[in-house]
């Protein structure tokens, strides 16, 4: 007690009656020390700071995102695509369209050829009156066959959160195609690690001599420190084609969810073994003790009174492991295909969030497209998801702590 | 024993007979045999996964792999190459290198004088400035044979014969003959089949090679050319280290950029992050005072543990090589580092508390009952006490940013540079990255390259955890 | 520079040739043959000068026209002996109106080059095969590369004589089938200062092999070569400014030329080859050999997903669509022969994406029922993996793509501008280098080479600019 009353005052009390004067006690300025201190806590800042540049990034850019209006092709009666019928130089204000297609323009519509915005002031049959170079774009010359864009409604949160198509291209984001098979491989990457890794937790928590757990907790160490561009490697290389031998080629493509599901979970298995086993350990002895003095077995021990009194380390485990498996990258992004597919057949190839997130940045997008700050408003998605499930994870496994402290 | 049955039999009508009772408890031992086996499954089944893995590397690393002449030797010569003659030789490096005499030039820098790369540079800004740099200078340096006639003239300006002369006069027969087949008859890979699939299922490889064999011949338009025999090869060779990438010819593809890349960023992010990560946690555990703010910092390092790296990427992308492109000239080592230091800051701050706290208090006591002021006893006690305890972190932060791709796939982007990075603001690749670049390439030989380089990988990381592991144990007996 | 399609370009340029033929042919006439038409008659059996065999032959109007604008007649028609090495009208021809304009309009321009196609002497094609890997050294004072290639002579890499031996009486003519540059021989062991390039993932295997090329000859700095697609290759060229070569595998478009001119960098455009698209498919489906575009357009729109619907013979496979991503060139290219331009039925279909062309030829050879396209250099490289096919019944060879006949080639270029080359002397030395040893390295790439007159130009191109950047 007295040791930690000392801690709580910090510096020692200091004495300065009744000394020689000679010796001066007092607290002395200590700049440095300030400085010092300073800097300690702005590298404690540094966490925040980073935080909010997350939050500031990715909500600023994905804001654009949503603010961005749609530009979709004009297309008349057969679906084909309205364009400049002829060349027109960066001067002239009509623009001619092929017979028959100025029915499908009207006049204040604001259209888009190239990067250039337009507005039409009139339509004349087939040839359009506009005014030129309209919100800051500048006024270019167009190619006969360049496409007529027509300004469309903004991305509306509501496409987003429930649209199934995932096409930037044609105008199509619904960030659902993507979540599916984000989804989908993380179940079945918790498919495999949950029971793998509770059966391992069971073991070496309630089995395992300390010896043998001593020599089994390294190998389980080796898997989680394996990069996850060598499980990549891993499920392109050698379980695909596993899988492949035993289900055919013509059910499972070289690209699946399947495949990268499964190395998924083997690559978070040591996350769950390892925390469950922590929860598992954390189970008072007496619990066990008085379940063997009521003459359980090891079994009944372990699955009817340390499982249940440690089921909420359990459960965070798996919660974290699947928020884990949510942000992966790598292994989908080598495994899993590369196609934005409402899916959530194993068989299937399909893209998940980051695996898109990769692919598109690996192309260097131009800043200025809708590619670009889709980007974003996936990141915020994804940042978003795993961070409900980081809080309930630890949530879960504070209420275990509590339980028993 | 009496008494014993006398129990038995006066509950009877409670319990379950001595029988029943036998055969429900060897039931439930049963049971919990049974289930001990499935736990054990578990572990045996999460070995045989890192197995299964090691395995998928080691079988593309050591592959079967056949071999094609781009110069048909017998065409060289009248003579089998073996039997040739050293001047019969030279012969047929100046026939083949008639008219590319600036190729020979190289060949002889590179492997008859070794010069390294700012050696070469060296010369050429000597040359530049219209000065000669003479034979006899950069032989006499390099300790090699030249021709004495031509000892003054510049050394970037000779003949095919006088470079020809140059390698013969420097190299032995067999030295000589060697380079006649690496650099004339150029043999190069043209199939490769893992270990395990040569070992079981030659049919199909003999498929493969009659096919390969058939293309050939279709594309070169020589209905004689044939591949050799399938021997093994190893794919981890030292050249792997010490060469550069080559995406055009997988057996010369080398790592060298990458891992210097990678050395160099891991350097620059430990520079960033250690300070940072440990002043961090020393003002969590010894200045704060369990406010508001400590508490949001300590609840946001642990969300931040917990977000994916590739959003990291994201936030590198836009804040580093974007908005701050001024001082980091884009995408450079620098952005790279930075990124990655906001990447592992969380695992170097959270592993530092724990071996801060647990330094004991004892020591800070009797630091200020001697008058310490609190930096004082920070920094001579408590660090140094904490000092095995935060290098473990570290190293295992090491360990994560070594291995970590998604994050460089965004920031980053190179996919071809041979030059080895010279400062935090030039362009790189790193190690995960070339591997992942590998990976992706179609030949099947590139992905021995990607085995052989992960096999690399996985050595530098498990050292590192390795060291880690051994600093940790060291340090809990300590503090027992 | 101005550079609206192509088919403009050719439009134009074919009225300029035509216009230039007529002035020659009238100028000819009036200047050359009248004044020497007496002895030409008298000596019925003995040549003329070389100008008059030049006109003679027919097909040289354009460079006598040349030959007249920089003042080089007399000299010409003088004592000699001379060599000439001549482009043909079909050379001149194929020059893009600009770069014609910009010749004529600089006499010393025109000199230097026409210059460089004299060698002084009397050099039958004999001679000037025993000249195999040797120099001559023309009137304008730099020498010409001179190899003797599968029987034929080729000068500086990239003119092929087609045409030996015509015989004047002050020299030979030797009819050429590119234009010689008179580029001085780059040594790239003295190339100083890095060099960055970016864009398609088609040229990169191309331009790769060049760096490599250009690093074995000696240069030893960095080439960095990154694979991201035309469309952001031309971003980091011309918006942001990092790149000094920007490789596409389709021209490029005039908004992205003027965004270059706006960070003050005048496009030059070198073309260095022609790429085929191959279809492919997985290599077991064997009732399929030959697919029309509007089938092509059936499948990857998804209006039929098995292939038995495109052959009965098939047997029930599903179809399984790859196609590169929307950021390459490969795709733009797909979409605008197949599609009219119209993206939406190919995405609408859902095919797997890639930028990665490597992640594709995967996946087709992973899939029984896989179908994808690529460039033909990724087919050549996996040749054995998969199946290519003949569109509209044509195979995709060197022949069909030169000729266009296979309907889905398409040019490759490497773009830098006027203000690069003339700043960083290492940009202009690797694309001369480029230029000129691309014709070696293309084939064993897996495309098929430009030919020499597009070669010509391009370095003509380069040499302007060179030029222009001394004034």
């Amino acid at each position: 007690m007295e040791n930690q009353q000392a801690v709580v005052t910090g510096t020692p009390p200091v004495v300065t009656e009744g000394l020689d004067n000679k010796l001066d006690l007092r607290k002395k300025a200590r700049p440095h020390e300030m400085l010092i201190q300073g800097f300690l806590f702005f590298s404690g800042a540094v966490s925040i700071l980073t935080s909010i540049a997350i939050v500031i990034v990715l909500g600023n850019e994905a804001l654009l995102f949503f603010q961005t209006p749609t530009w979709a092709e004009v297309r008349d009666e057969t679906d084909a695509i309205v364009s400049l019928s002829a060349e027109i130089t960066e001067d002239t204000t009509s623009l001619p369209l092929a017979e028959n297609k100025g029915q499908f323009l009207k006049a204040g519509q604001k259209i888009r050829l190239d990067n250039e915005i337009m507005q039409i002031v009139a339509v004349e049959g087939d040839v359009l009156t506009v005014e030129r170079g309209l919100e800051d774009t500048t006024k270019v010359a167009h190619q006969p066959q360049t496409h007529i864009r027509l300004e469309g409604d903004n991305i509306s949160l509501v496409e987003f959160l429930t649209g199934t198509s995932w096409q930037p291209h044609i105008g199509e984001f619904g960030v659902l195609a993507l979540v599916s098979a984000t989804l989908t491989i993380s179940f079945i990457a918790m498919f495999v690690a949950l029971p793998l890794g509770v059966g391992v937790a069971i073991y070496l928590s309630e089995y395992a001599s300390e010896g043998s757990r001593n020599k089994i907790k390294p190998i389980l160490e080796i898997l989680a420190g394996v990069p996850t561009v060598v499980y990549g490697y891993f499920a392109l290389t050698f379980i695909t084609p596993i899988l492949q031998g035993i289900l055919g080629k013509e059910t499972l493509g070289i690209y699946n969810m399947l495949s990268a599901g499964i190395v998924m979970g083997i690559m978070i298995l040591p996350t769950v073994a390892s925390m469950s086993e922590d929860a598992l350990r954390a189970v008072p002895r007496a619990l066990r003790e008085a379940s063997y003095g009521l003459g359980s077995t090891k079994l009944e021990t372990s699955t009817k009174v340390v499982l249940p009194a440690g089921i909420s380390g359990v459960v965070a485990a798996f919660i974290l492991g699947m928020s884990r498996a949510v942000g992966e990258t790598m292994i989908v992004a080598i495994a899993a295909g590369a196609r934005p597919f409402f899916s959530f057949n194993p068989f299937e190839a399909a893209e998940t969030m980051t695996g898109h997130i990769a692919r598109i940045s690996t192309g260097d997008l131009p800043r200025t497209t809708i590619d670009y700050n889709s980007l974003f408003a996936i990141g915020l998605t994804l940042f978003l998801v795993t961070l409900v499930l980081n809080i309930i994870s630890r949530q879960v496994s504070t209420w275990l702590r509590e339980e028993y402290d | 024993m009496s008494v014993s049955e006398n129990t038995t039999a006066s509950t009877t009508q409670y319990l379950p007979n001595e029988e029943q009772l036998q055969k429900n408890i060897a039931r439930r031992n049963r049971q919990a045999k049974f289930w001990e086996y499935v736990f054990l499954a578990s572990i045996i089944l999460a070995i045989v996964s890192l197995l299964m893995l090691f395995f998928s590397i080691i079988r593309q690393t050591f592959s079967y792999v056949v071999v094609y002449n781009q110069v048909n030797p017998d065409t060289l010569a009248d003579k089998p190459l073996e039997e040739l003659s050293s001047d019969e030789l030279t012969a047929v490096i100046i026939t083949f290198y008639q008219s590319d005499a600036n190729d020979l030039r190289t060949l002889v820098f590179n492997e008859v004088l070794g010069l390294s790369s700012s050696d070469q540079q060296a010369i050429r800004d000597r040359e530049r400035a219209k000065e000669t740099v003479t034979v006899k200078e950069i032989a006499g340096d390099k300790n090699k044979e030249y021709p004495a006639e031509s000892a003054e003239k510049s050394i970037i300006r000779l003949t095919v014969p006088e470079y020809a002369q140059f390698i013969q006069l420097n190299f032995d027969d067999d030295a000589l003959y060697d380079f006649v087949v690496e650099y004339v008859v150029q043999p190069l890979i043209v199939g490769s089949w893992p270990l395990d699939e040569y070992l079981l299922d030659r049919d199909s490889i003999d498929a493969d090679i009659i096919q390969i064999e058939d293309q050939l011949r279709e594309i070169n338009d020589d209905p004689s050319i044939e591949v050799s025999e399938p021997k093994l090869r190893s794919w981890l060779q030292w050249h792997l280290i010490v060469d550069t990438i080559d995406l055009s010819r997988p057996e010369d593809a080398g790592l060298r950029t990458a891992i210097l890349g990678s050395l160099m960023m891991i350097s620059i992010t430990i520079l960033v992050a250690l300070p940072l990560g440990v002043g961090a946690a020393i003002y969590l555990e010894e200045y704060a005072q369990g406010g508001w703010m400590e508490r949001l910092i300590q609840t946001n390092i642990d969300n931040l543990a917990g977000v994916p790296s590739i959003i990291y990427g994201i936030l590198g992308l836009a804040l580093f090589v974007r908005i701050l492109d001024d001082i980091t000239q884009g995408r450079t080592i620098l952005s790279a580092a930075l990124t990655m230091a906001l990447l592992i800051l969380p695992v170097i701050i959270i592993n530092a508390q724990e071996a801060i706290r647990s330094v004991p208090d004892s020591l800070r006591q009797a630091s200020y009952g001697i008058g310490s002021t609190k930096w004082q006893t920070v920094w001579n006690h408590v660090l140094p006490n904490a000092m095995p305890g935060i290098l473990t972190g570290t190293i295992l932060a090491i360990s994560r940013a070594f291995g970590e791709t998604a994050v460089l796939v965004v920031v980053g982007s190179i996919t071809r540079i041979t030059v080895d990075p010279s400062g935090p603001l030039s362009r790189y690749t790193v190690l995960p990255l070339q591997i992942y670049a590998l990976i992706t390439q179609p030949q099947a030989q590139f992905r021995n390259v990607a085995a052989a380089g992960i096999l690399l990988l996985l050595a530098i990381l498990l050292s590192l955890n390795a060291a880690a592991v051994i600093l940790r144990n060291r340090f809990s007996k300590r503090a027992v | 520079m101005q550079f609206s399609n192509v088919e403009d370009i050719l439009n134009m340029q074919r009225t300029r040739s035509l216009l230039l033929a007529l002035l020659a042919v009238t100028l000819v006439v009036a200047l050359v043959a009248a004044p020497n038409r007496g002895t030409k008659t008298v000596q019925a059996q003995e040549p003329g000068t070389l100008l008059e065999v030049a006109a003679a032959a027919g097909n040289f109007t354009t460079l006598l026209t040349a030959v007249e604008a920089a003042g080089l007649t007399e000299t010409l028609n003088g004592e000699g002996p001379f060599t000439i090495f001549a482009p043909s009208d079909e050379v001149f021809a194929a020059l893009p109106a600009e770069t014609v304009a910009a010749l004529l309009a600089d006499p010393a321009l025109l000199t230097s080059i026409l210059t460089y196609h004299v060698v002084p002497g009397n050099l039958l094609a004999a001679d000037v095969v025993a000249l195999d890997g040797q120099q001559a050294v023309t009137v304008q004072g730099e020498g010409v590369n001179v190899a003797v290639v599968d029987d034929a002579v080729v000068l500086d890499g990239n003119a092929k004589v087609v045409t030996a031996d015509l015989t004047a009486s002050n020299g030979v003519i030797h009819q050429i089938d590119g234009i010689l540059v008179p580029l001085a021989d780059v040594d790239p062991l003295l190339t100083e200062g890095d060099i960055v390039t970016a864009g398609s993932s088609t040229v990169f295997p191309l331009t790769t092999r060049m760096a490599e090329a250009f690093e074995a000859a000696g240069y030893v700095d960095t080439v960095t070569v990154d694979s991201v697609g035309t469309g952001a290759g031309f971003e980091r060229f011309c918006v942001g400014g990092e790149s000094d070569i920007s490789n596409a595998s389709r021209p490029i478009k005039q908004e992205e030329a003027d965004q270059c001119a706006t960070i003050n960098r005048t496009v030059l455009e070198f073309r260095v080859g022609t790429d085929a698209l191959a279809v492919v498919v997985n290599p077991a489906l064997e009732c399929v050999s030959d697919l029309s575009i509007a089938q092509l357009a059936q499948i990857f729109s998804a209006t039929v997903t098995n292939w038995n619907e495109i052959n009965p013979d098939c047997g029930d496979i599903p179809i399984a669509l790859f196609s590169p991503g929307t950021d390459s060139g490969t795709f733009d290219y797909f979409v605008e022969a197949v599609f009219d331009e119209d993206e939406a039925p190919i995405l609408a279909a859902n095919p797997q994406l890639s930028e990665d062309d490597n992640v594709l030829v995967q996946g087709v050879e992973g899939d029984p029922g896989g179908i994808g396209y690529f460039g033909y250099a990724y087919y050549i490289a996996n040749a054995g993996a998969l199946k290519i096919l003949n569109i509209e019944g044509v195979e995709p060879t060197a022949a069909t793509a030169e000729s266009n006949e296979y309907p889905l080639s398409r040019p490759l270029y490497i773009y830098s501008a006027a203000e690069i080359v003339a700043e960083k002397a290492q940009v202009a030395d690797f694309v001369n280098f480029y230029l000129t040893n691309v014709n070696e390295a293309v084939i064993g790439v897996g495309y098929f080479p430009a030919s020499n007159a597009a070669l010509s130009v391009a370095k003509l191109n380069l040499y302007i600019a060179l030029h222009n950047a001394m004034m």
